[in-house]
């Protein structure tokens, strides 16, 4: 099953390349910042975790790995070559990572370094599991990334989409209509209309509404990781064009 | 493992293996962020999903703004198409949205861009744009619906199209695109998928998304999202070049989609787009004839003439295009009346016969020439003359076997084809000239044999030689026998035509509509203007009643007529003629009730003929012919107003009729209001108009038509404008090329004949003509001229001249009535008399020396200007200046 996320349903706001800028040494905010990036940290550690082990790595060695990468970055200010402008927040996570790997991090340092605050608990992730049903040895480990952060994207706004119902007494209602997102009519209107007890066009005004709602939570979220708006599209598009590869 | 149950997507048919996702489809979800702002009730779609999914991916019917979204029509360059009912007014409309390829600010300015191009675009074969408006955040462009899919519909459904029928398509779109570019606007994505059908089987000119104002040409390279726009199949090598644009490239890709819609492929074409941009840039493409056998040669020279890859190698305009194009369509062309091909054949004749003759009699005289092979009666002696015939015989069939006419036909206008249209080849050109010819030559031949035979030359007997010159003389009339049994019902077929399976017919030529310049209004920016309704009024054309406004979206003028009484009649608002006003929308204030209705730019008939200003016939008619077809249409649809006056006709500055709801204000008409419901009022309007034709423009022909018109002795509309669609098609004009062949072909032909005969019969130039070639000449020429004013007197009577019958001319006075012959005998005397006059005194005065000879070279030359100025000035040299004369067209 989808693990539950670490951080709750507050993590959307903090990431932002903002953030990522404010983190460097020297920065006004930094205090603020680091402890919303590592927030971010967790929001999208499976994604690297995915690609560390596809590259090759074990599982235990995936997990150290990408618990320094995320400590290192953050103490050391890592972040500190991170310009908005220089583009899309996955690929410069993805670029950090490779270079990370590159640079023969081994997990003797990664040991010296052990008394790092632990960002990640992978006790309580269960990541192999999830890794099981992800990793393709035929698909480069750059793919898995790229899809696991777009699922990783659509789970959070999912989530965010059912709590903001939820605290509306509006649950019920969600899982009704959540099929519909994709606009797919695994259910006819009418039946959902009966189930709920509501007229079949309050259903279609619900659904549109629902799918607004879904459209700009997942635009606020991709918004935060690119440089600029114009980007936004073009992001949307490559994470599309990624889940269709398959 | 996480042991999720494996699952397809009911939308895209990807597989849905993972939990993380509520076991939705991951794609799908995130393409929702995809899809535009507020696009209610989730209209459009990724584009991905409506490509696999044309239709019904819509819970149609749907409400949607004021419309009802009925049917699915495709997708166009930047958006979903819908049939759609626009609900306050019941119009159908084609209502297109901006797709969902990503809603930004750039996307919607070039969406607006493209309705705001075709908006400018008025014809009937050009899709018509109604409005623009944003429904529920997304713009939307409303526009005709033509109703019967695309071309490209057709094609996949039957496959190649029969010729006729693709050529006709394809002078349909020549049109719009004529149209749309005196409008100004490139459309730059000709393809059979942007040419809309309508039921009645016209085509019309869609989606200008990729369009461009001819003022900007150099904006090539669209590019929205990295993609290159556009479909580089029927794009112009130069318009993937990059290079600068002109209408020669939309002619590049009307040739392109003729190819397709002939062989059901386009052509060029390559498993990517990249391949076939190289292709398109470097390869030839495949000769039609190759893909079909039944494609005439002809019309695959002009399909290859418009692929051309250097645009100097097309057809520099429409009209040349719709010209090469008009006699592969379905038009029948009409047979060619037997007078017109006796004065074509005549000039063909002394082209193929003349010449050799000439030569042949100069070179080796006539002895050897004409009588040698009936003295010896050898095949060697009568080389000569096989030579002169066997000329004749190439002649004819090349020019009329390959291209159809010499020139002498090429000058009247007619062409040579099979009975199915098709040129007729070298063979039956052979035939067709082979069988007068030894009609004439096989009773003359034996004739003269039996006759002289073993006489020698200059033993011939007073007899003998006027058996010979009578048998030359009778004899070439024979092949008038074979033409007795022409009839317009067998398409005036004389036996060589129906021995040779081929008829000669006129040309079709597509007749020009001359526009008129209208005043350019100064552009007032928008924001200043007071709205009513979506629209900025920029001025009261009659205060309070009629404004002019300018649709801000659009950019486009409108004009808004304050409704005084009921609701407009449903029949008005869907009238779609290019002689009336479109009906575009109601707008309500708290005021009044307002129509707004298309503004085309244009002058007020009035305006144009008032002071007693005057238009000519060629102009005129096309006037005429606009307004009785929209009386005949509006009397069908009872949309005509009970009262006309001419305040009521606007003229576009395309040249064409409009009837206007409401008369023009500030002129005066004198012939005030007509009551239009019956025939007898209908022809009194259309009279009214008529009076302001140019008299001395007048062709004669035209003439019995206006006094119907005038005494009201037309039984039927449809009957008037059917004669007055005939008259449309016959030339109105007196070129320049044409006065002057009446003016020098018979004096030049006369003089040819009368030099040769001389030097034939004499062997050298006779004493009595001076003994120098230059003496000669000017005598030979003198003799001719003379003989000419002799023959003109003659005729005078007749009124008429052999000049003004070969080539259809007449002579009219100022009321453009036929000249009196007192008038012409005025004229006759004011051409003549200067000249012999003048020579006359000059030779009484002096010896014929030197000095004499220069004096009459300049009075020459000082005649020669006048002629020279008639022919500058076709409709009026100085001889009609003189006598009050205008020469028009018979």
């Amino acid at each position: 099953m989808h693990p539950k996320d670490p951080s709750g349903p507050g993590r959307f706001a903090t990431t932002h390349w903002s953030l990522v800028c404010e983190a460097k040494p020297g920065e006004a905010n930094r205090a603020h910042a680091r402890e919303a990036l590592e927030e971010l940290c967790r929001a999208y550690w499976y994604p690297l975790y995915a690609f560390v082990r596809n590259r090759g790595h074990t599982a235990a060695d995936a997990q150290d790995l990408t618990q320094t990468f995320f400590a290192q970055l953050i103490e050391s200010g890592g972040f500190a070559s991170a310009d908005r402008e220089r583009g899309r927040f996955r690929s410069y996570l993805l670029g950090a990572m490779k270079h990370f790997l590159a640079n023969q991090w081994h997990r003797a340092q990664t040991q010296k370094r052990g008394g790092l605050v632990q960002f990640i608990e992978w006790d309580a992730l269960d990541a192999e599991a999830r890794f099981a049903g992800a990793s393709d040895p035929l698909e480069s480990p750059e793919l898995i990334f790229d899809r696991e952060w777009a699922l990783e994207i659509i789970a959070g706004a999912l989530d965010a989409l059912r709590e903001e119902m939820e605290k509306t007494g509006k649950g019920e209602r969600f899982e009704a209509l959540k099929g519909t997102l994709t606009g797919d009519e695994v259910e006819s209107r009418e039946a959902i209309a009966a189930r709920l007890g509501m007229s079949e066009g309050a259903v279609k005004v619900a659904v549109h509404r629902l799918r607004k709602r879904f459209r700009d939570l997942l635009r606020g979220t991709i918004a935060e990781t690119v440089g600029n708006e114009a980007d936004l599209d073009d992001e949307l598009q490559h994470l599309v064009a990624v889940l269709r590869r398959r | 493992m996480n042991g999720t149950p494996k699952d397809t997507c009911g939308r895209c048919g990807a597989d849905v293996p993972r939990a993380s996702t509520e076991q939705l489809c991951p794609a799908c979800l995130l393409s929702v962020a995809l899809e535009p702002p507020e696009s209610q009730a989730g209209i459009p779609t990724p584009d991905w999903v409506e490509s696999r999914l044309p239709q019904g991916e819509l819970d149609l019917p749907v409400e949607f703004g004021d419309y009802m979204l009925l049917g699915f029509l495709g997708r166009g360059g930047m958006g979903t198409v819908y049939e759609a009912e626009h609900l306050p007014t019941g119009r159908r409309v084609a209502l297109k949205m901006l797709g969902e390829q990503l809603d930004s600010p750039n996307v919607r300015k070039r969406f607006l861009r493209e309705g705001r191009l075709a908006a400018g675009v008025n014809h009937p074969n050009s899709l018509y744009i109604f409005g623009s408006e944003e429904i529920e955040g997304l713009p939307v462009i409303t526009m005709e619906i033509a109703g019967s899919g695309t071309l490209e519909d057709r094609l996949r459904d039957r496959g190649p199209l029969p010729i006729a029928e693709a050529v006709d398509a394809v002078l349909d779109v020549i049109s719009g695109l004529e149209s749309a570019f005196a409008g100004g606007v490139l459309h730059r994505d000709i393809k059979p998928s942007n040419c809309f059908v309508c039921p009645d089987g016209s085509v019309k000119v869609g989606d200008f998304g990729l369009s461009v104002s001819t003022l900007a040409t150099t904006d090539t390279f669209v590019t929205v999202h990295e993609k290159i726009m556009g479909t580089p199949a029927f794009a112009s090598p130069e318009q993937l070049l990059g290079d600068t644009l002109d209408l020669r490239g939309d002619i590049y890709s009307v040739g392109a989609t003729l190819f397709t819609l002939l062989t059901g492929r386009a052509p060029f074409e390559g498993d990517n787009a990249v391949q076939v941009v190289a292709n398109v840039v470097n390869k030839e493409p495949t000769p039609l004839s190759e893909l079909r056998r039944d494609v005439p040669p002809a019309l695959e020279r002009v399909v290859a003439r418009c692929l051309s890859k250097k645009r100097d190698g097309r057809y520099a305009d429409y009209a040349e295009l719709r010209n090469a194009l008009l006699p592969f369509s379905s038009s029948e062309p009409d047979p060619a009346p037997l007078t017109i091909r006796a004065q074509s054949g005549w000039v063909d004749y002394l082209i193929a016969f003349l010449i050799p003759y000439v030569i042949l009699i100069l070179s080796i005289g006539n002895e050897g020439f004409h009588l040698g092979p009936f003295v010896e009666r050898t095949l060697y002696s009568a080389r000569y003359y096989i030579t002169f015939l066997a000329f004749g015989f190439l002649y004819f069939s090349l020019a009329e076997g390959i291209w159809g006419a010499g020139p002498g036909k090429r000058l009247k206008g007619l062409r040579v084809v099979r009975t199915d249209g098709r040129p007729p080849g070298v063979g039956r050109a052979l035939i067709r000239i082979m069988i007068p010819i030894l009609c004439i030559e096989g009773v003359r031949i034996p004739v003269l044999m039996a006759a002289l035979s073993g006489t020698p030359i200059d033993q011939m007997s007073g007899s003998q030689v006027a058996l010979f010159f009578g048998a030359s003389f009778i004899c070439p009339w024979i092949p008038v026998l074979l033409t007795l049994r022409a009839r317009p019902e067998n398409g005036y077929a004389t036996f060589w035509d129906i021995a040779s399976g081929t008829r000669v017919v006129t040309k079709p030529k597509g007749t020009v509509r001359p526009g008129v310049a209208s005043a350019t209004r100064p552009e007032i920016p928008v924001e200043h203007l007071r709205s009513l309704g979506p629209y900025g009024v920029k001025e009261e054309v009659v205060p309070g009643k009629w404004l002019l406004a300018t649709d801000p979206l659009l950019r486009r003028e409108v004009w808004l007529l304050r409704r005084e009484s009921v609701e407009l009649p449903v029949a008005r608002r869907e009238v779609a003629r290019p002689g009336r006003l479109r009906w575009l929308q109601k707008v309500e204030t708290e005021e009044a009730t307002w129509d707004a209705l298309e503004a085309i730019q244009g002058t007020p008939f009035s305006e144009l003929v008032e002071d007693g200003k005057t238009v000519p016939w060629s102009t005129m008619r096309h006037w005429l012919h606009d307004v009785a077809s929209e009386l005949w249409a509006a009397v069908g649809d009872q949309t005509l107003p009970a009262e006309l006056s001419l305040g009521h006709v606007w003229i576009t500055s395309q040249g064409q009729a409009v009837l206007l709801d409401e008369p023009w204000p500030g002129v005066e008409n004198a012939s005030g209001l007509i009551a239009v419901g019956d025939l007898s009022g209908q022809q009194r309007f259309l009279n009214a108009i008529a009076a302001s034709v140019e008299p001395t423009s007048l062709p004669l022909h035209a003439r019995p038509w206006l006094q119907n018109l005038e005494s009201g002795k037309m039984e039927k509309l449809s009957f008037l404008t059917g004669v007055l669609r005939g008259l449309l098609g016959r030339p109105s004009e007196v070129g320049k090329g044409i006065r002057a062949g009446s003016l020098l072909m018979m004096p030049f032909f006369v003089w040819a004949v009368v030099f040769v005969g001389t030097f034939t019969g004499e062997g050298r130039i006779p004493e009595a003509l001076g003994d120098s070639v230059a003496w000669f000449m000017m005598n030979s020429m003198i003799l001719v001229l003379i003989g000419s004013a002799l023959v003109q007197l003659f005729l005078l009577p007749f009124r008429t001249s052999v000049g003004f019958q070969v080539f259809r001319l007449a002579l009219v006075d100022a009321e453009g009535k036929p000249a009196r012959r007192s008038t012409l005998l005025v004229r006759w005397a004011t051409v003549w008399a200067p000249l012999f006059v003048s020579l006359g005194i000059v030779a009484l005065m002096s010896p014929a020396t030197s000095t004499t000879f220069f004096a009459f070279l300049v009075l020459f030359l000082f005649w020669f200007a006048a002629v020279f100025h008639a022919v500058v000035h076709p409709n009026r040299g100085l001889p009609d200046r003189l006598a009050k004369t205008w020469v028009v067209r018979h």
